[in-house]
């Protein structure tokens, strides 16, 4: 009952805002220094979280914005998302012309729902209330102002004054209001401090800005984390579903998710037995660890299913036992279940999945992960096991998971730790044997070698694992030459840490050299040629970053026709700076030509007065790539 | 009047002899446990052993007739890859309240272990309802305890009120299916049209009528009417009807696994499927209800429908603007091309394909926001207050599937556009996207035929281009000592001009002409574009370029003189196709390229010109090439004649591609004289 007249005192607070709609959104106000560059200008936004209990919350949210140009039109789509704590409390949204005329009016029930689960989950509460507020003539303004009220307190969400590249802002003021004990934390990403007003007092804090400008996001530039200006907020003590905790720092974070997976490593007798069976004999944790993972991936498959606490909470792993599936959490619980059976101490391990994601501020304990990992000490090591693919390789993170900072969550406490970068190269390595004939059709024979993360090339990891069309398609998908046909081919999948796919093929190629006349042209390399992915520019600003490192060994043996000798060799190449190396050399002797070729590029981020330079790399690269031999036809 | 005779009740004793289905559910045999790979395709990662349906039309005493949807479904699990089957999704249409009922779910997993069949059954966890959309909602299942070797079964039922949803039946999958059977029952009073599709051929087809009789309860009333007849009196009495129930049965055995494949309109085109539309409903002692019957009754429908042709006459807030847009306008054309323009300019399309509106005109000019049928009916009417001859077309996307003519089936259509007549010519007018010319329809519309909707002419109509696809590319380049300069022209027409006009609205003039330098690797030094807005014209780009700032005039020259342009890729890689290439509509690509030789250059050797053709006018490549007094001029042309290839003309489209990308990358050589 406290609690119930708590909520109406603070609701109290939450102030009514309204009068916004008499404000003018004549696109002639806006001033011009922001309109440049920019498709779309906020002229007004306001954000207030206000937490009412560590239990509680309702944010308050009103957005209006001008869109000026067709290139900003996706901001006109608007959408709320809500779940089964989380209730929209009002809704509604206006559209205005340029001048500032309103054109139409949408109440909560104008808005379209429906389930946001997403493509791979099967069931999750989830859902969007979503509307498209364009209109035909641009410029127009629309505004949008909603309520939630949650049933709990876990995250805040971030503020962003701007939150796309080419928009300016001429006006946000976000508010957070608390009691005295719930006074919640804030992290603020790239915004200046002479950027915003500050205001606090006891039970409130607002950053007002006026006239931020836009930003523009370059092609291999900085991440968007390190451009959108952001306020980042957490509570600190919080309660979710009545499961309450504190997220001052991971280790209390960490004892949260403790608590939450507390007693739910519960297995069958059967299933113990099976443990005690498949460990017999095997002495160290790596072995228990290899025996005990397969039997997880010959037993259990990935299904997504994110139910109010279900969405931080795994399922008991006697549920695993019996139905044989689970999302990250429950599959990894049920893992760290195998393991304690067999006597192996592991744990259960939160972390931000994806290729090429933004790392987590490790400094702002909150939540931050999509995803859960085991790993498992073993001695001065850690093995890491990704529970959710049943095709994984044991001990291999990638890119999914790989190189990146993860929390370990134990009794001891939790904390941060990096996963594992792969020591080995991410290397392609072929070796083509080549004939070709007097009328320029040849064959190939190709052994190509792919390692580390180049096994993930375009799915390969999973090709391998799929059927024998499917990978004849990836094969006929990874050649440029217009025209050929395999023969046949194979895959040999080493499923190891540091995983290998050798791949043969052979086939036949029509117009492998092009004749013209007495000369017979020939491009030599066949297979691999560098894109122009770095196109120069001379305006660039930010630095370019080359997110993966690439390791390319080309050697390809021609047998030469005997009627013809070459009239053009293009010069051996040989370079090297910081951004990786480039070697190519042709030899003969006897009737073949061996083209060799190596090319490095090595991971990193580059300043912009480098940015000249790579550009100049790439383009010899893909020049020398693209060469070709001529050939004179003996007479 | 003496009596009146009530149809109160219908009481249809069906005798429920149901088609045996080949499985029992959860009977699973030895041999299908221990199958460790399918026979007709070793390389399926699933494979369905069973599916079979049956719809049957029955009656129930308080909701009156219903279907009742009865399926079972055996698929085995052979690896990892297949785990996806082991979920499953049932929609289910609701509306007021009165939703389609799904029972008598179950599903079993089984599987072998120590040579021992376990199973395990479907538990409550692993099944979830989602509400979708407004009008439907979806059952989703998750099986327990799934393994590579698992036997999945599935069966349910599904009653449903709406009979226009009678269930259509795909025999084909991404998976193989080895045996697909699909059995309806309906009685004489409902007539459903049916069409096939697809590239499977059945195995059974079958229809056997089936005498069988219900008992009908008929209360009579007779009196109370008039003033001689006294108090009414009321009797019950009972009558047999006999009637014929029409059972069908359908099965496709070995069925390959449906892969999409580049080029294709909609995967729905190509799957082997059966699909089902009411026609009319019979029903003893009432008059007959045409559900569907032929086109004709489909024109009258459209022009009757409120959404339809109902807005188009009743709407009269247009009167006014289409008299100002009129006014001073002589020709019809000029007519047509001022409305068009209004219509276009003022109302966005949503991105909604539909064939009826949604809200009135004035709501949708309003709000400057429309869907297909909301716009190009607004076109329709606009036209017609101008007097001029003006018509509903409808028409299915691509992404719709095709349209089959024999089928006189509403659903079959899902968009709108509008038909012009002018001096006894049609134009075919969708004002729904910006970027295009009253006299060219958005490539989405571009399949086949669409059913032209009128009072007293109404009929099929072409949707085939009017206006050709093609690109010009035009270039005089020069080897200077330190670089290859030159002038360069491309003009582009049809769906090409389009494309380019939406690429450069998207990224302004700057951001487009730094991509296209960067794609090309050249440097623009001045650029000018013709006809940007003037849509009826194919657009012009005209750039003075550095093409490549690496040339050395050394002793021998070797240069591809197609610089860039031309074909580059070869999109046809697979050495097999199972399914039609369906380009949408011809195009043609032209180069005309002059290479002026360098002083104290002669030339060594040039291409060989080339000409190859498709067979039966499909298409044709050129390549011409000659030294003419001291200039080097290339002409080459690839045309594609035929919106749509077969399978059988695969081959020769894949070689024919293939040769022209060969010839486009072959060499010039030039010499240092010697003197």
């Amino acid at each position: 009952m406290r609690a119930y007249t708590a909520l109406i005192l603070f609701s109290l607070v939450v102030p009514a805002i309204t009068s916004y709609c008499q404000s003018n959104y004549s696109v002639g106000l806006i001033p011009d220094g922001l309109k440049e560059g920019a498709n779309v200008i906020v002229r007004n936004k306001e954000e207030h979280f206000n937490i009412k209990s560590k239990s509680s919350a309702s944010f308050y949210s009103f957005e209006a914005i001008t869109i000026l140009n067709s290139k900003g039109r996706e901001h006109a789509v608007k959408a709320v998302h809500y779940d089964l704590l989380t209730k929209v409390v009002r809704l509604q949204a206006s559209v205005y012309d340029g001048n500032g005329k309103l054109i139409k009016k949408l109440k909560l029930s104008d808005f379209e729902d429906r389930s946001a689960a997403s493509g791979y989950t099967l069931y999750e509460d989830n859902r969007i209330k979503i509307a498209d507020l364009s209109t035909t003539h641009y410029p127009f303004t629309i505004e949008l102002e909603y309520e939630l009220d949650y049933k709990f307190l876990f995250y805040i969400p971030t503020f962003y004054p701007i939150w796309d590249e080419h928009m300016s802002a001429e006006r946000a003021k976000y508010t957070l209001s608390f009691s005295d004990d719930n006074k919640p934390r804030h992290l603020i990403r790239n915004i200046g401090e002479e950027e915003f007003t500050f205001i606090e007092d006891k039970e409130s804090q607002t950053w007002v800005f006026g006239g931020l400008k836009q930003f523009t996001r370059e092609n291999n530039g900085p991440p968007w984390q390190e451009l959108i200006p952001a306020i980042i907020s957490a509570p600190t003590n919080f309660e979710y579903d009545g499961y309450t905790g504190n997220m001052s720092s991971w280790e209390k974070f960490g004892a949260w998710i403790m608590q939450l997976n507390l007693g739910r490593d519960n297995l069958s007798d059967e299933t113990k037995l099976k443990v005690k069976e498949l460990t017999k004999g095997l002495a160290t944790i790596e072995e228990k660890s290899r025996v005990l993972y397969q039997f997880l991936q010959n037993k259990t498959r990935y299904v997504s299913i994110q139910l109010g606490i279900g969405g931080f909470r795994p399922f008991d792993a006697k549920i695993v036992d019996e139905v044989g599936y689970g999302d990250c959490k429950a599959l990894s619980n049920y893992m760290v279940a195998l393991l304690k059976e067999a006597g192996v101490y592991s744990n259960y391990t939160l972390i931000r999945a994806g290729r090429n994601m933004p790392p987590i501020e490790q400094t702002f304990p909150s939540t931050q992960f999509n995803h859960v990992i085991v790993s498992v000490p073993n001695g001065a090591d850690t093995l890491w096991l990704e529970c959710t693919s049943q095709l994984n390789s044991f001990n291999y993170l990638g890119s999914f998971t790989g190189n990146r900072p993860a929390l370990v969550i134990s009794e001891k406490g939790a904390k941060i730790v990096n996963t594992p970068k792969d020591e080995g190269e991410n290397l392609v390595m072929r070796k083509l044997k080549v004939e070709i004939g007097e009328n320029g059709y040849g064959t190939i024979d190709a052994h190509v070698t792919y390692l580390g993360l180049q096994h993930e090339k375009d799915n390969l990891n999973f090709i391998i694992n799929t059927n024998k069309d499917a990978q004849k398609r990836w094969i006929e998908q990874s050649i440029t030459l217009p025209s050929f046909q395999i023969k046949n081919f194979s895959f040999e999948n080493f499923g190891q840490s540091t995983p290998k796919v050798i791949m043969d093929y052979s086939m036949s190629v029509e117009r492998l050299a092009s004749i013209s006349g007495k000369r017979f042209f020939l491009s030599p390399n066949l297979l691999a040629k560098m894109p122009i992915k770095y196109p120069f520019s001379e305006d660039r600003k930010s630095d370019v970053l080359i997110q993966e490192a690439i390791v390319e060994v080309d050697t390809i043996e021609f047998s030469i026709p005997e009627n013809i000798y070459p009239e053009f060799i293009p010069e051996d190449k040989s370079l090297s700076n910081q951004f990786g190396e480039y070697v190519v050399n042709y030899s003969f002797s006897e009737g073949k030509m061996i083209y060799y070729r190596k090319f490095v590029l090595n991971q990193g981020r580059y300043s912009v007065d480098e940015y000249e330079a790579l550009c100049s790399f790439n383009k010899e690269v893909s020049r020398s790539d693209n060469t070709k031999i001529a050939f004179l036809t003996k007479t | 009047m003496n009596s009146i005779a009530i149809l109160c009740t219908l009481l249809l004793s069906f005798n429920l002899l149901a088609q045996k289905a080949p499985i029992k559910f959860g009977k699973i045999s030895d041999e299908e446990l221990k199958m460790t790979e399918y026979e007709g395709d070793k390389s399926a990662a699933a494979v369905v052993l069973v599916d079979y349906g049956e719809s049957v039309i029955a009656y129930n005493q308080t909701e009156g007739f219903q279907i009742e949807f009865e399926r079972i479904r055996r698929i085995k699990i052979l690896n990892k890859d297949g785990y996806d089957w082991a979920n499953f999704e049932i929609p289910l249409y609701e509306k007021n309240n009165n939703d389609e009922k799904l029972n008598g779910l179950k599903a079993i997993t089984v599987n072998l272990e120590g040579g021992k069949a376990v199973e395990t059954k479907l538990g409550k966890d692993g099944i979830f309802e989602e509400e979708t959309s407004e009008n439907w909602k979806k059952v989703k299942i998750t099986l327990p305890n799934v393994r590579e070797g698992s036997v999945i079964d599935i069966t349910y039922k599904v009653t449903s009120p709406y009979l226009f949803n009678f269930q259509d039946w795909a025999f084909q999958t991404t998976i193989p299916v080895k045996w697909s059977e699909y059995v309806a029952r309906i009685p004489e009073y409902f007539e459903y049209q049916k069409y096939s599709q697809g590239y499977i051929p059945f195995k059974v087809n079958e229809q056997n009528p089936i005498r069988k009789s219900f008992t009908l309860g008929i209360k009579e009333r007779s009196g109370g009417e008039g003033l001689s007849d006294g108090p009414s009196k009321t009797t019950f009495r009972t009558e047999a009807i006999e009637f014929i129930e029409s059972n069908f049965r359908w099965v496709c055995e070995n069925v390959p696994a449906f892969i999409e494949e580049p080029y294709m309109t909609s995967s729905y085109d190509y799957i082997a499927k059966i699909n089902f539309e009411l026609a009319q409903i019979r029903e003893p002692n009432q008059p007959v209800e045409l559900v569907m019957g032929t086109w004709e009754n489909i024109n009258k429908e459209l022009l009757e429908a409120t959404e339809f042709g109902g807005v188009v006459k009743r709407s009269n807030f247009l009167n006014k603007t289409v008299e100002e847009l009129i006014n001073g306008k002589s020709t019809n054309n000029e007519k047509m091309n001022a409305i068009y323009n209004y219509v276009k300019s003022n109302v966005q399309w949503d991105g909604n394909y539909r064939k009826y509106t949604d809200g009135n005109f004035k709501r949708v000019l309003d709000a400057k926001r429309g869907n297909s049928a909301e716009i190009n009916l607004m076109l329709v009417s606009a036209l017609q207050k101008a007097g001029l001859r003006a018509d509903p077309v409808v028409i299915s996307t691509r992404s719709h599937g095709f349209i089959r003519q024999s089928f006189p089936l509403s659903s079959q259509f899902n968009y709108v556009i509008c038909a012009v007549e002018n001096d006894g010519k049609l134009f075919l007018l969708d004002a729904t996207d910006r970027s295009l010319s009253a006299t060219m329809l958005p490539e989405r519309c571009l399949n086949g035929v669409g059913f032209l909707i009128s009072e007293d002419n109404s009929r099929w109509v072409d949707l085939n281009p009017s206006v050709k696809t093609k690109t010009i590319t035009e270039a005089t380049i020069e080897l200077k000592k330190d670089a290859i300069v030159g002038q360069l022209q491309m003009t582009k027409g049809g769906y090409h001009g389009q494309h380019m006009r939406k690429d450069f609205l998207q990224m302004g003039k700057e951001s487009y002409i730094k991509s296209i330098a960067e794609q090309n690797e050249w440097t623009v030094h001045s650029s000018q574009f013709e006809n940007l807005t003037n849509l009826d014209e194919p657009i012009k780009e005209i750039y003075e370029l550095t093409f490549s700032n690496e040339s050395n005039l050394t002793d021998i020259i070797y240069l591809n003189p197609m610089i860039g342009s031309g074909i580059k890729d070869n999109p046809f890689k697979a050495e097999k196709r199972e399914y039609p290439v369906d380009f949408g509509s011809p195009f043609e690509l032209t180069t005309v390229i002059k290479v002026k030789i360098p002083e104290g250059y002669d030339v060594e050797e040039l291409p060989a010109s080339m000409a190859v053709s498709l067979p039966e006018k499909g298409g044709r490549f050129f390549y011409n090439i000659a030294n003419i007094n001291g200039e080097i001029a290339l002409t080459s042309m690839f045309i594609i004649n035929k919106g749509i290839y077969t399978q059988l003309e695969y081959q020769s489209l894949r070689e024919f591609y293939a040769k022209a990308i060969s010839k486009q990358e072959e060499q010039i050589v030039l010499k240092k004289s010697v003197h």
